[in-house]
């Protein structure tokens, strides 16, 4: 009989096997493996059309997979196990003619809780989140934003040890942004596994321990995320100058470069000395910030779409 | 597993009930259609029955006082003393211009010459200020009718108490012994209880059905269904919808009963029908045929609202999914007069429309119990296909966004495994 490894040495909530998934003769995720493991948040990144709802789809038993496995827990994919996720999908929904409080309370049941404990939770996330004096009222009075973070309630109700969220910064403005990356970084510390999908890549740069990277269904990046980054190695220099910047362009240590006139993005060829280009950029110009850094995720993302970098892989 | 299975889909069901029965639309709709039921057929029966409560005043122009007051009496008897008439045996033109005036003043309200040769040739002549006192001129016609048999027969040498005992009033009732339960009453308050009832039946299959269709949509545009999904099995969903939305029309159904059993001994005098008798084994048929019809329409119907993201789009599928149900409806008035005849008993087996035309028979006639249940088990094992049917098109369908959905695409969700 196979056994819970949450909390044991395993610690793996979600394990993807070889999974694919088509729609008719669309190919909508392929061969694509990858694990969460407890107290890690995991970014599943990838342009629209990626195949990053498919996939959720298939790790919250929404739809099957045509081939591979999701493994929940360590174990084979049951329903049961799905009373520890939580999930927030792209498309927020809720009955809107119903109270706050009625739909956290029935989504709170059908997760296992009972009433009476669901109202308490509710309330008390409520309080914690500014709907305090909101509940009872109907979510069509609701804003986008309030809507949303009753629908981020409703996804942590019944304390899931996997919180999976599509896009969940989508509408909202920067305070409440800010409140609900506290608690995700709560949830991770107090152990939860936490998985989100997004196309915005600096969210998930600032918050995520691994990711994935999907294009067209397949995976072209996965692994731990400053792993993947001292990959690539520092060859990306932030640039801003006063004067003439122009020989940015033609330099035969840059292997590419965005100019904005006082201010320029700069990616070295491969062995590039950027102290050279420093000596040679203060000699014509006055340079007020010369940065090296690791390369952005969406440089990342580019490079490995455009290029197919398969080595890049982990 | 079957338990946490049954625990959603009683979640989903207590939602969908108590959403709807407690929620004001549900309250009003179960107040003003019976209201409007009741208004649209009472109130000319009540107007014209409160209008016929004024007295009325006629003069019987006959020559032969002795005829005249037979029929003045005869008329105050029949009309319980509202038709007051009194006897004139001045048969000129100019009583008759006379009484033409008074007419035209309002001073009477009608008036009939009774002059020997109209009676001998049985051809008697009302006149009236009204296009349509057809109660005053059937009264006066009646009683003109009487006062001439009982003058023929007093003629031909019967004694006038003879006369008036042979020519008393018989009282009609009809007695429907191939009800279970022997039941006499009126036979047309009868058969307006009948077609209220299928027609209750037909309505409330009807909306909830399409109520069902309208939730489902709902739960697809909104997206929760995605959320629900991660809890709950498509079946689960709806299982708990169909028999949450079946149960709110099974309460208002069971109101609209009790409210029209309250009502019909009023209803009756209001429409002068004598008594409406309502068997009790109509309302636990109606329950029965009301919850096989339901679930299969109800399948139908959220299958179609999971195929289908807006009203346009599934307008056309609606058409087809009622268009037994109103074939049904052509066959009410057959089913209601002649409930053996050979179409209404073929389209009582028939799983789609013998929800209601099974409902028409069991309420007007007597069907053989075989019958009744050869039809109830066609139309669940119907139940049983459209649901499996149906629930693999729900499954599919309400997860597909953003795309207009065609047949061939349906029929391949339903090999979906």
């Amino acid at each position: 009989m196979e056994t819970d490894t949450l909390g044991a040495a395993g610690n793996v909530a979600v394990e993807l096997v070889s999974v694919s998934k088509s729609y008719d003769d669309v190919a909508a995720v392929r061969d694509l493996s990858f694990s969460i493991g407890r107290g890690q948040i995991f970014g599943l990144l990838g342009p629209n059309g990626a195949g990053k709802t498919s996939t959720l789809r298939m790790m919250v038993g929404i739809t099957i997979p045509d081939s591979g496995e999701v493994r929940l827990f360590g174990r084979r994919f049951d329903r049961q196990s799905l009373a520890r996720i939580g999930y927030l999908p792209e498309e927020r929904g809720l009955y809107r003619r119903m109270s706050a409080l009625g739909n956290l309370v029935f989504l709170g049941e059908l997760n296992g809780l009972g009433a009476r404990e669901a109202r308490r939770r509710a309330n008390a996330w409520a309080e914690r989140l500014g709907l305090g004096d909101w509940m009872e009222r109907k979510l069509e009075e609701f804003s986008k934003g309030m809507q949303q973070k009753v629908q981020f309630i409703a996804a942590l109700l019944h304390e899931p040890d996997l919180l999976i969220m599509d896009e969940p910064f989508a509408g909202l403005d920067p305070v409440n942004a800010a409140q609900l990356k506290d608690v995700l970084l709560e949830l991770k510390n107090s152990g939860r596994a936490i998985l989100f999908s997004t196309h915005r890549m600096e969210q998930v740069e600032k918050l995520s321990d691994a990711i994935c990277l999907l294009d067209h269904g397949s995976a072209v990046l996965t692994g731990n995320l400053r792993e993947i980054k001292a990959r690539y190695g520092k060859r990306f220099v932030q640039i801003e100058y006063e004067g003439d910047g122009r020989l940015l362009a033609a330099h035969p240590l840059v292997e590419s470069s965005a100019d904005y006139g006082n201010y320029a993005e700069v990616r070295l060829k491969p062995g590039a000395d950027s102290q050279e280009l420093l000596r040679e950029l203060a000699a014509r110009c006055r340079i007020t910030r010369f940065e090296v850094m690791e390369p952005s995720l969406e440089h990342i993302f580019i490079e490995a779409v455009t290029k197919g970098d398969g080595g890049a892989r982990a | 597993m079957a338990v946490h299975g049954l625990r959603n889909t009683w979640l989903v069901f207590r939602r969908e009930y108590l959403e709807r029965v407690l929620s004001l639309s549900f309250a009003l709709t179960t107040l003003l259609m019976p209201s409007f039921l009741l208004g649209t057929v009472l109130l000319p029966a009540v107007l014209s029955s409160s209008e016929a409560s004024h007295v009325r005043s006629l003069v019987i122009v006959s020559p032969d006082k002795a005829f005249g007051e037979s029929v003045r009496g005869r008329l105050w008897l029949e009309s319980n003393g509202l038709y007051v008439a009194r006897v004139e045996t001045d048969a000129s033109a100019s009583e008759r211009a006379l009484l033409n005036r008074e007419l035209r003043a309002g001073r009477i309200n009608a008036y009939v010459v009774l002059d020997r040769d109209a009676v001998e040739r049985g051809d008697i002549a009302y006149f009236t200020g009204s296009r349509s006192d057809f109660i005053g001129s059937g009264l006066v016609r009646d009683a003109v009718a009487y006062a001439i048999r009982r003058e023929r027969l007093i003629r031909r040498g019967v004694p006038a108490a003879e006369a008036d005992s042979m020519l008393a009033t018989v009282k009609f009732r009809t007695v429907n012994v191939a009800s279970s339960d022997g039941a006499s009453g009126d036979m047309l308050g009868g058969m307006l209880a009948e077609f209220g009832l299928v027609f209750l039946l037909f309505i409330t299959l009807l909306s909830y059905g399409v109520m069902v269709m309208r939730s489902v949509m709902e739960e697809k545009g909104s997206r929760i269904v995605e959320v629900l999904l991660c809890s709950l099995t498509s079946n689960e969903l709806m299982a708990g919808k169909i028999i949450g939305t079946g149960a709110v029309g099974l309460t208002q159904a069971a109101v609209w009963a009790v409210m029209m059993v309250a009502v019909t001994p009023w209803l009756a005098s209001a429409l002068h029908v004598g008594t409406i008798h309502l068997a009790a084994s109509w309302f636990v048929y109606f329950a029965v045929f009301y919850t096989l019809g339901f679930l299969l329409y109800a399948a139908m119907f959220a299958a179609v609202g999971a195929a289908f993201e807006s009203m346009e789009d599934a307008q056309q599928w609606n058409l087809v999914i009622i268009s037994p149900l109103i074939a049904a409806t052509v066959l009410m008035g057959p089913g209601l007069g002649a409930p053996d005849g050979p179409l209404v008993v073929a389209a009582s087996m028939v799983p789609f429309c013998s929800p209601l035309v099974m409902y028409t028979r069991i309420v007007s006639g007597n069907p053989p119990p075989w019958q009744i249940g050869l039809s109830i088990a066609l139309l669940a094992a119907t139940i049983w296909l459209a649901l499996r049917l149906c629930g693999r098109i729900y499954r599919v369908g309400i997860l597909m966004y953003g795309k207009r959905v065609r047949i061939g695409e349906i029929a391949k969700w339903l090999r979906y495994s």
